[in-house]
């Protein structure tokens, strides 16, 4: 096991290592210049201050260069400072990061657990009817877009508990009530889609597996309903499902950027966003190899989750 | 009888008039964090609506944008247009206590001016030979030349604390400034909070305890936080967000006419553009009052080459014969050029601003019944900043800020090598103008120069100027006392209070 783990570390810094030489490269690439940019496209800029500011912050250097040095740098735990702000980028990240975790951790929770019973619930039921409606709600739960949600909420809030405050951002210290009316919606926008995506992935897999003949030997054998489908079905229809889950916090650990312009959250997806629309490159290389190892580690996770549900896999 | 007279007046008049509620936080909503908070660095819109509570400059320029005295209290300028003398106003503070002086003047002047600022206001200082105190509070500037927009330019260069900046203070994050606002916590993509100055130099103002910049990204969220009272000013909204505002009850709109506009630049360097009849030709191609009906609602003036705002230089628009959209006109035109068929050519352009796009998408279609047969390239801001500052285009349609000076609005814009000349335009004759232009020390002589750049530039010009959109602020019912500004100034904030 521990040998195990070790491997799939040295894995995590091979694909740190490409990610960071990709992004550093593909940033570069798009046309638009951080200097350009943060200058404005109407101001009365001579090219030679231009020169001046690139100069200051090293992007007159040869690409292989800049690289070299912020990889040094990197190493030595130096991530570098924001073009724009100038505060260091570690700073910059981790003053936001929790507040994405909240926004990732809640909803997965909130998706994953309601979406067990819900799928084993529909895989379960012969009533055509209810099988209908429930169909027809996980699509249209899949194919809404979590910000048209989130705009919705806004004025269905608004129009119904006029007092509620549901846009931006307070730290639960400051405000607990505060804080928490204002993350519900949010939350909630980026649940639904999830619940209902989940929802299908479980019902399919649950009904491949309540075909098989194990199922029937267990019916046979008299045990009840609910050990038949919770102890039995369940867990032979765990994996796609946990592999969906794993993905579906990948995705969200980038920051549901969306979502967080529609509610005005300072969260880490705006930060990435507004870092690549400002070419802001220190912040979007430590930004993205943040992500990055955030996805490698909940596919880890989910690797050890399958050894444990399944006792046929077994790591060397 | 006269006394029961004059008592019963005054009575009436404390009744009529509304008694000033002073206190309480204003909460503004913005689309965008600002760059950074040091007023000679940073010159994007998101710092400036902050700066400009934080700072000052030697004038002001108010509403109807004539200059107002500020930290300067009285000018004298030399008959030859060469020397400048400023009195400065006495027992102004710094919001650290320091004491305001000549010092302070000269130093920020210095600041702008040095290379190693890389400060965009640079250019504004461009014909300033030097600047000294000329006492504890009195500022002499000689000039090179006469520089008839000096007032303008140089007296709107915020004033920094020479103390605290020699000393290292950090411009960017932790501004001094001798406002009636200073920055009380900047909160990174969530608020930017200033905390009323007890010790500004006006001591009624300003009324509010203080003001707090939320950041939120998307429209439709501020309007609904305006809408449900979360939020209690909106500035400098787009039309269509205004025109859906109108009918909400609890909201109220400020409206002033903006200096910005939108245009579609050409490169004169390159066909076809670089012939003056087929710019003409584009000029009568354009319907400029079905472009405000189609991209404004209605909320925005068709203009020339100087915002109809500016009214005492300002040609009217139907003083230019191209501006009568007439489409067989530009067909001939572009036939007399050498192109019967018509002309193919790009537009570059880009999304973020919706009255950007949507101009370029009316155009392509009003430029077709014409002949001019235009693809729409939309970039993202970043590429079409490089592609735009690199002339890599045929034409573009983009907005650009306006300026309270015909010489800030036009100079650097169409002079030959002119810093955002980025239509490669070099007319001699227009060069000639525009010098005389800054030169000039009679203010009638100016406004005959300007009227003929103008009807030169209007049809013939590297740029199609289209049109100068409405501005609106949109507050909440209960505050009072804003007037908003076509600079865009927010500096109206300090006479402004929340009723309750």
């Amino acid at each position: 096991m521990l040998r195990y783990s070790a491997r799939r570390f040295v894995d995590l810094l091979v694909v740190l290592f490409g990610v960071s030489v990709l992004i550093f490269l593909m940033i570069r690439l798009i046309p638009g210049d951080a200097v350009q940019i943060l200058l404005g496209a109407n101001s009365e800029v001579t090219p030679a201050q231009i020169q001046v500011l690139r100069h200051k912050l090293g992007l007159d250097l040869p690409l292989l260069a800049q690289y070299s040095s912020w990889l040094g740098q990197t190493l030595r735990g130096h991530l570098g400072q924001s073009i724009w702000t100038g505060a260091p980028v570690t700073q910059e990240i981790f003053a936001r990061l929790p507040i994405t975790l909240e926004l990732t951790v809640f909803p997965l929770l909130l998706a994953g657990l309601l979406a067990v019973p819900l799928g084993v619930f529909i895989a379960a039921t012969h009533n055509s009817g209810t099988e209908r409606l429930i169909r027809f709600l996980t699509i249209a739960g899949i194919t809404t877009p979590a910000f048209w949600l989130g705009t919705l909420f806004i004025y269905l809030a608004f129009v119904l508990a006029p007092r509620w405050v549901t846009i931006g951002y307070v730290p639960f210290n400051t405000d607990p009530a505060g804080h928490l009316g204002r993350m519900a919606l949010p939350v909630l926008a980026l649940a639904l889609p999830m619940l209902a995506s989940l929802v299908r992935i479980l019902r399919s897999s649950m009904l491949e597996v309540l075909n098989q003949d194990y199922i029937r030997t267990a019916q046979a054998k008299g045990l009840t309903r609910a050990t038949v489908l919770y102890r039995h079905a369940l867990r032979n229809a765990m994996v796609p499902f946990v592999t969906a889950l794993g993905l579906q916090a990948g995705a969200l650990f980038g920051g549901a950027i969306v979502v967080e312009q529609v509610f005005a959250i300072p969260g880490f997806g705006r930060l990435i966003v507004g870092a690549i629309n400002e070419r802001n490159y220190p912040l979007v290389q430590a930004s993205i190899l943040v992500v990055t190892a955030g996805f490698v580690l909940v596919n880890f996770i989910v690797d050890l989750l399958y050894a444990a549900i399944d006792p046929r896999v077994e790591y060397a | 009888m006269k006394r029961v007279v004059l008592t019963l007046i005054l009575l009436s008049g404390a009744v009529s008039a509304q008694t000033i509620t002073k206190g309480g936080v204003l909460q503004l909503a913005v689309d965008q964090s600002p760059v950074g908070l040091d007023p000679h660095v940073a010159t994007a819109f998101s710092t400036f609506a902050i700066t400009q509570l934080i700072y000052e400059g030697l004038m002001t320029t108010d509403p109807s944008l004539k200059l107002r005295p500020q930290l300067a209290t009285k000018y004298t300028k030399s008959e030859d247009g060469l020397k400048y003398v400023f009195t400065l106003r006495p027992g102004v503070k710094f919001q650290n206590g320091d004491a305001f002086t000549s010092a302070d003047v000269v130093f920020s002047m210095d600041r702008v001016k040095n290379p190693k600022t890389a400060s965009p206001l640079a250019s504004r200082l461009s014909a300033v030979k030097d600047v000294v105190a000329t006492g504890p509070l009195e500022v002499t500037f000689t000039l090179t030349k006469p520089f008839a927009p000096f007032l303008d330019q140089v007296a709107s260069i915020d004033i920094v604390d020479h103390t605290y900046v020699a000393g290292g203070g950090d411009m960017q994050r932790k501004p001094v400034g001798t406002g009636p606002f200073m920055l009380k916590a900047w909160i990174p993509d969530t608020a930017v909070e200033l905390a009323k100055n007890p010790k500004y130099w006006v001591k009624a103002q300003p009324y509010l305890d203080g003001l707090k910049y939320n950041i939120v990204p998307d429209a439709s969220t501020r309007q609904l936080g305006l809408q449900s009272g979360t939020y209690q000013m909106l500035p400098n909204i787009d039309p269509s967000v205004a025109t859906l505002l109108k009918a909400t009850p609890q909201v109220d709109l400020l409206k002033s006419q903006d200096l910005a506009y939108t245009l579609l630049g050409m490169n004169t360097s390159r066909k076809p553009f670089n012939d003056p009849r087929v710019r003409e030709a584009l000029n009568y191609a354009i319907n400029r009052p079905e472009l405000v009906q189609a991209v404004y609602f209605g909320e925005a003036q068709p203009g020339g080459p100087i915002p109809p705002a500016i009214r005492a230089f300002a040609t009217p628009t139907s003083g230019f014969s191209c501006y009568a959209s007439n489409a067989s006109k530009a067909r001939d035109l572009l036939k007399q050029a050498g192109y019967p068929d018509g002309v193919n050519f790009n537009i570059l352009t880009f999304s973020t601003i919706k009255t950007v796009s949507d101009t370029a998408q009316v155009l392509q279609a009003q430029l077709a019944k014409a002949g001019f047969k235009a693809k729409i390239d939309v970039q993202e801001l970043g590429g079409f900043i490089q592609n735009w500052r690199n002339s890599n285009f045929d034409a573009f349609v983009s907005l650009n800020g306006g300026s309270v000076d015909p010489d800030g609005q036009l100079y650097r814009t169409v002079v030959s090598g002119g810093s955002t000349n980025v239509f490669k335009y070099a007319d001699p004759a227009v060069d000639a103008l525009l010098e005389q232009g800054r030169t000039t020390t009679s203010a009638a002589q100016r406004v005959r120069i300007y009227s003929k750049l103008q009807s030169v530039l209007a049809c013939k010009g590297p740029a199609a100027f289209l049109a100068y959109g409405n501005l609106y602020t949109a507050v909440t019912k209960n505050v009072n006392g804003f007037v908003s500004s076509p600079t865009r100034s927010l500096s109206g904030l300090k006479t402004t209070w929340i009723a309750h």
